[in-house]
């Protein structure tokens, strides 16, 4: 024991005491007591050999702290945001009805000012998935799909948001194309979530993608006077020709890939 | 705290292996004098504390699969027996089996009778193959000397990735890229097969080997040097030539050999690497026996070279494994793997050469030494081939009866028959 409290000691002596630093050596060494307490166990006799095996598995304890010390300072940043947000969202609901209905007695404007409450609410929401979406991307791939599940959510209260403000400052008969706008950014966000995080079907879903985004704005398009109903359709088949033609692009660089062996196949002359 | 290890391709390949063969691997080294056990099993503790694979039990779950490391003793690991009869004990040893669901992947045997040790090893394949259980027992030995003589902790095993990808790593970007485009099914299907009796629940595991004397041995050299070819070419030639012959195949048939290659021929640096498998298979074909064996031979050395000329030899049927590996749960992949996948029915492995030196437990070098591949079940068949000391042994672990045995027997007659044929001392 007293060679693995050296040991450590000898690490971590270029470090200022802190409680972090201490925790950090204790936890050290109660693992390095129970690492020999097994191989002990296992029928290790020879204390030195006992000795060097465990520290043997900690070749940079000095490195291993810098990690250490980094990932508690991060987590004592999250566990902050945590409670920020805790308490925070509701006290943000709170304050922004609050607001609304002192805004309303005082200047009687109720119409309309209500979307500071809706605001707060989707802003609110977006800040908690974005907790949420921090926390999934540390989990397995096979729970990322909640991430972008999340995502998207967000993404679609924005597009909501700007729709109802558009709506209630411009009026609402103009503003629906805001939504298949929000569409389209979901997917574009959510394609380069796929790509940055490396999903397994990153390509698959671009090529879904491509012709559903091209549909949305033969939509918008189409409604705001842009192209015709009747003509603009063909920006679906555009969007599909994309589609081809970023296939065709893959495969040609894919070729670039190919390792086409240098050895003739000698049985094909027999 | 539970302690889990990733299951690794291999791994799980050579799980999928479960219904052909008993996936263990066997080291049988002899010495001239008794070796220190309290020494081994200390040498072997640490070993298993660096390699913790080998104190582990594979889970199968059916979605996924891991290690899950489990306590042991080494008393569990190490028998101590006084043998009367060591070669029957040995055999015995030998063709245990360990199942993947055991607490240890490992098992080690010292047999003292007269002075003299017999050290023997099995392990599970899915740990690691023949050419890291070689330097597996070459560090045992190097750290049991080092501990002993100079009380130097033994802990100088190698650790680190067990991954399959380890052999992409001394690739540039572009050729890993390359290797990991090449989605091929390696697969050779080819009906030919050892004549071995059909399967019965009396059936017993066995190791058959033949020496090859070391005068025959220098001659098979110069012979194989004169007409281009390796010792393993003059070997596999024989095989081919004595299988046409035993198993009365017709002589215009083509017929595919397995031979198993070292994929570690990647890797330039492995001191970075864990014990594990990197070995892939490589199908060596020829057209028909031909009208004498150095036709055959011609034949071989060029189906070899066409691989030894391939950059990316031995790593075709990987990235499409991964791929089997990766999509479905693991119950499901093993099901659409087995689809594709045809074991060979006809397969060698050259394990190479045994280092005397490298082998020496104070100061004393092996008299004997040898390994070999996993028991095959019939009609599966591998032939194993070590040198120490410029002696070979040839060796086929069968599951069988008898009467295979003796089928075997007459394979290892005919074997030497072919190979003095080779080297001029006899005619066919």
């Amino acid at each position: 024991m007293k060679k693995f409290i050296d040991t450590i000691e000898d690490a971590c002596k270029d470090f200022k005491y802190s409680e972090l630093l201490y925790q950090y050596k204790r936890n050290l060494l109660d693992e390095m007591n129970d690492r020999a307490c097994d191989v002990r166990q296992a029928g290790l006799t020879d204390e030195s050999v006992v000795e060097d095996l465990i520290l043997s598995e900690y070749p940079d304890i000095r490195g291993d702290y810098e990690r250490y010390y980094a990932k508690e300072k991060q987590r004592k940043k999250e566990k902050l945001q945590h409670k920020l947000l805790v308490i925070g969202t509701p006290l943000l609901i709170i304050i922004s009805v609050a607001v609304y209905i002192v805004q309303g007695i005082l200047f009687d404007t109720w119409s309309g000012r209500w979307l500071m409450i809706v605001g707060t609410a989707f802003a609110t929401s977006i800040l908690c998935a974005f907790a949420g979406i921090r926390q999934i991307l540390r989990l397995k791939k096979i729970f990322h799909l909640l991430a972008r599940i999340l995502n998207a959510g967000s993404v679609m209260l924005v597009a909501v948001f700007i729709f109802l403000l558009c709506g209630v400052t411009i009026g609402w008969s103009s503003t629906w194309p805001i939504i298949p706008g929000g569409v389209i950014a979901l997917l574009i966000l959510d394609l380069a979530f796929a790509f940055r995080t490396h999903q397994k079907f990153a390509m698959i879903n671009t090529f879904i993608y491509i012709p559903a985004i091209f549909a949305m704005l033969y939509v918008i398009l189409a409604a705001s006077g842009v192209v015709t109903w009747g003509k603009g359709w063909a920006l679906i088949f555009l969007g599909i020709a994309v589609d081809a033609c970023l296939g065709i692009g893959i495969l040609l660089n894919n070729a670039k890939y190919k390792y086409k062996q240098e050895v003739e196949d000698i049985w094909k002359e027999n | 705290m539970e302690r889990k290890l990733n299951a690794e391709l291999w791994d799980k390949m050579h799980y999928l292996f479960r219904d052909f063969n008993d996936r263990m691997v066997h080291v049988e080294l002899r010495y001239d004098f008794e070796i220190d056990v309290e020494a081994l099993k200390t040498v072997l503790i640490c070993f298993f504390e660096k390699a913790p694979v080998l104190h582990s039990r594979f889970v199968d779950n059916h979605f996924s699969t891991h290690w899950e490391v489990m306590p042991y003793n080494i008393n569990d690991v190490v028998t101590v027996a006084y043998p009367e009869n060591v070669d029957e004990a040995v055999e015995k040893f030998l063709t245990q089996y360990i199942p993947p669901e055991s607490h240890l992947q490992m098992k080690v045997a010292v047999f003292f009778k007269d002075g003299k040790t017999t050290l023997c090893i099995v392990e599970n394949h899915m740990c690691m193959d023949g050419g890291d259980l070689k330097y597996f027992v070459k560090a045992l030995c190097k750290n049991y000397n080092d501990y002993v003589n100079e009380h130097k902790s033994p802990i100088a095993l190698r650790t680190g990735s067990r991954s399959y990808e380890e052999v992409y790593s001394s690739f540039s970007p572009t050729e890993t890229r390359m290797a990991k485009n090449l989605y091929k099914n390696v697969c050779a299907k080819d009906d030919h097969s050892f004549p071995l009796t059909n399967n019965s629940i009396a059936d017993i595991s066995f190791i058959a080997r033949r020496k090859i004397d070391e005068e025959r041995f220098m001659k098979i050299k110069a012979v194989g040097k004169k007409h281009g070819a390796t010792i393993n070419d003059m070997l596999v030639t024989a095989y081919f030539y004595s299988l046409y012959e035993l198993a009365g195949y017709n002589p215009y048939d083509s017929v595919t050999i397995s031979c198993a290659i070292d994929l570690r021929r990647h890797i330039k640096d492995t001191e970075d690497m864990g014990i594990t498998n990197h070995t892939a298979f490589m199908q060596c074909n020829i057209p028909e026996r031909g009208r004498d064996i150095f036709q055959t031979l011609n034949y071989v050395v060029r189906s070899v070279n066409k691989f030894k000329n391939d950059k990316f030899m031995g790593l075709y049927g990987l990235p499409l494994l991964k791929f089997g590996y990766s999509i479905l749960p693991h119950t499901a992949s093993e099901e659409v793997i087995k689809i594709g996948y045809s074991n060979p029915l006809l397969a060698m492995s050259n394990i190479g050469i045994l280092e005397a030196d490298k082998l020496a437990l104070s100061g004393h070098e092996p008299t004997d030494a040898f390994m070999t591949g996993a028991v095959k079940y019939k009609p599966y068949v591998l032939l194993s081939a070590t040198s120490y000391k410029n002696v070979v042994t040839l060796s086929m672990c069968v599951r069988g009866n008898e009467q295979d045995r003796q089928i075997v027997e007459n394979f290892f007659d005919l074997m030497e028959k072919n190979l003095a044929v080779l080297t001029g001392d006899a005619e066919e």
